[in-house]
């Protein structure tokens, strides 16, 4: 397989000055994240507010500086400090993000929306043009109809269509989907997740798909990346990662989902509480607070990323599931062998 | 059950009666019907789902229940509530009906609660106001709402500004407010839809919770299916201002009788549905200022006949359930 992205113990820390009199502190929005895309994968990204989800997008659309790690992007390191170096991933990593309206220029008909990126890429006008009806085309807008369109004169999905559009124009290696369709009515997503699928299959494309919504990233997603207040708490294949999760975080976020069946409808919350605040978290690990299996290790070392031993594929940060951790659901290196 | 015994049980009383209610806007573009013809019954202790895409007429159909409807609508029809009609009342009525008798919560707690004031100042205000106690009095109530809401350590919330607080917390302290006079009927408007997976969990288990221990209604909007299976006994689908199907809520997901429900639940992502294309409901909502003539969903359905473009379906009903639909006429007749 193909990597095309790669993240490294990515960091990003944001200073929170609480105003006269509030608490100052540090966010870590994102720490220690490393994971890799490989080339038509879909790599779903799920967790609740404050998880770190956006600030990730943001630092691999080189939005935002990383204070610590490295991006890799087709297998070289990205230098967010050098504007050469971020036109270069601008052109490879696009993304769409969850507001349809607020993305576009307002005063852009959707054409020129679209031929924009690839005129500031240096394509003449014209072919900046020819190709932009063509990625239309492709969103399922038909170029007569939609072209000379502004913003508000087409509907939610078709905006979103739109900014599906001028992403792929530009032939991006990874496409970053932020909350792409969350605000969008369920008819209405259902058409934008065919749409998404059907542009995977025929452009061969690759995507990051950040959402908060577990069912529709089990849909679309084989690979998923689940994070809590800006750390990844585990890795794996879709169908493992729902069937038989980990880590005790990622237990509560799938059963935490609604029923589908009133006659059997949720007897009791899987977690009690929020996420606590991100500025300046917990020690240990930081699901800690909530988890209804910490043990004192827990709250005292943070658990590193590890594969698990019946499948190397499957990755959790959980004491309980690294060996020799202290923890007591934590298996012994030599366990056979003890009386 | 013989019919004698049938006949001793009481007839289920009914606490809100709501007939062919409607909200108009009139602008000079036009007149947007936002809510035709909605009628329904509610018993005490009931939950009703109102479940609806955005632009559906949910959320106005719930504020025309308490009329808090921006200046420039136009409320027609009836709501009575305990054989007052809310949609004729005075102010001065109104106001000792809203809080006492109907409360409502809505999707974002901090644009709902004042960022000036304590959590405990603004619960105490209302029981003052409605109650006339003391201070002191309207404090001890909010401390034992605040605990009936499940915040951990009330006492110290009370002080609490809205914005020290979580979301999930906010969305508690907002229900408290609403619960603050024991209401008969409880107005929710999306209240976990801006909430965290883990957290709308335990609000809605707290609704249900709370409504179970107070016998008090509830008519709760919402856009997801998913809300309705875990709470609902009834579900009403709205499209374009209009309830287009009632049933109670394990018929709604068992059997969907209207094109549109149906295609909802096509269109829902379900743990069945990876590996298959979803089937959308194609195009999209009409624009409520230009209703079609028949039936406003014609246009995208699937299973259109020649009535449907001309005429718009009245309600048919069979059984408990009610579906506004000349296909779903036309068959259960034959």
């Amino acid at each position: 397989m193909t990597q095309v992205l790669a993240v490294e113990r990515l960091g990003k820390d944001f200073k929170v000055s609480g105003g006269l009199l509030g608490p100052k502190g540090l966010v870590q929005a994102v720490d220690d994240c490393s994971f890799a895309v490989a080339k038509n994968e879909v790599l779903g990204l799920v967790g609740e507010s404050g998880s770190g989800k956006s600030t990730l997008a943001r630092l691999l659309m080189c939005l935002i500086r990383p204070d610590r790690g490295r991006i890799v992007l087709e297998n070289a390191a990205v230098d967010a400090r050098s504007a050469d170096e971020r036109r270069r991933v601008l052109s490879r990593v696009q993304m769409v993000f969850q507001d349809s309206y607020a993305s576009l220029n307002p005063r852009h008909t959707a054409a020129a929306e679209v031929a924009f990126g690839l005129a500031a890429r240096g394509e003449p006008r014209r072919a900046a043009e020819r190709q932009a009806c063509e990625a239309l085309a492709l969103v399922g807008l038909t170029p007569n109809l939609f072209a000379e369109r502004y913003p508000h004169e087409l509907s939610g999905g078709q905006r979103q269509r739109v900014n599906i559009a001028r992403a792929i124009a530009l032939s991006p290696k990874i496409l970053i989907l932020d909350e792409a369709v969350s605000a969008l009515d369920k008819s209405v997503q259902a058409q934008v997740l065919n749409l998404l699928g059907d542009l995977k299959r025929t452009l061969g494309l690759t995507y990051l798909f950040i959402s908060h919504d577990l069912e529709v990233v089990r849909y679309v997603s084989d690979r998923i990346v689940v994070m809590y207040l800006g750390k990844v708490m585990e890795i794996g294949s879709v169908d493992v990662v729902y069937d038989a999760p980990a880590h005790p975080y990622t237990k509560a976020l799938i059963s935490s989902r609604l029923t589908t069946d009133p006659k059997r409808r949720t007897s009791a919350a899987p977690v009690t509480g929020d996420p606590p605040s991100p500025i300046n978290p917990p020690p240990g690990c930081r699901f800690s607070s909530r988890c209804p299996i910490a043990e004192p290790i827990c709250r005292a070392r943070e658990p590193k990323l590890s594969s698990l031993r019946r499948d190397p594929h499957h990755l959790t940060a959980c004491h309980a599931h690294i060996t020799d951790s202290g923890h007591s659901l934590a298996s012994a290196r030599k366990s056979e062998g003890n009386p | 059950m013989s019919a004698m015994a049938s006949a001793l049980v009481p007839e289920p009383r009914t606490l809100l009666d709501v007939r062919r209610l409607a909200v108009r806007f009139r602008s000079r573009d036009g007149v947007v019907a936002a809510v035709q013809e909605v009628s329904f019954t509610l018993s005490p202790g009931a939950t009703l789902s109102i479940l609806g895409e955005s632009g559906s007429g949910k959320t106005m159909t719930l504020r025309a229940l308490m009329r808090l409807l921006p200046p420039n609508a136009e409320l027609s029809g009836q709501v009575i509530f305990e054989n007052s009609d809310i949609a004729t009342l005075d102010e001065a009525t109104l106001r000792a009906i809203r809080g006492p008798k109907i409360a409502m919560i809505f999707q974002d707690p901090m644009a709902a609660l004042d960022p000036v004031y304590t959590i405990g100042s603004q619960i105490s205000e209302v029981i003052i106001a409605h109650e006339g106690v003391s201070r002191a009095a309207a404090r001890v109530r909010a401390k034992e709402l605040l605990d009936i809401v499940q915040i951990p350590s009330a006492q110290r919330r009370l002080d609490a500004y809205p914005h020290e607080l979580s979301g999930g917390l906010r969305q508690r302290a907002m229900i408290a407010l609403a619960l603050s006079c024991r209401p008969k009927l409880l107005l929710a408007d999306e209240p976990t839809t801006a909430l965290d997976a883990t957290v709308q969990i335990q609000v809605l288990l707290l609704i249900r919770e709370l409504q179970r221990a107070l016998g008090m209604a509830v008519i709760l909007v919402t856009h997801d299916m998913g809300v309705a299976c875990e709470i609902a006994d009834d579900v009403a689908v709205m499209y374009a201002g209009r309830f287009v199907e009632m049933a109670s809520i394990a018929d709604m997901v068992a059997s969907p009788q209207h094109p549109y429900t149906q295609g909802l639940r096509a269109s829902t992502v379900q743990a069945a549905s990876r590996g298959t294309p979803l089937r959308p409901i194609l195009g999209a909502p009409p624009d409520l200022s230009q209703l079609p003539s028949g039936c406003a969903f014609a246009p995208r359905c699937d299973q259109r006949l020649e009535i449907c473009d001309a005429i718009v379906p009245t309600v048919t009903e069979a059984g408990a359930r009610r579906v506004r639909c000349h296909l779903f006429a036309a068959q259960t007749r034959s």
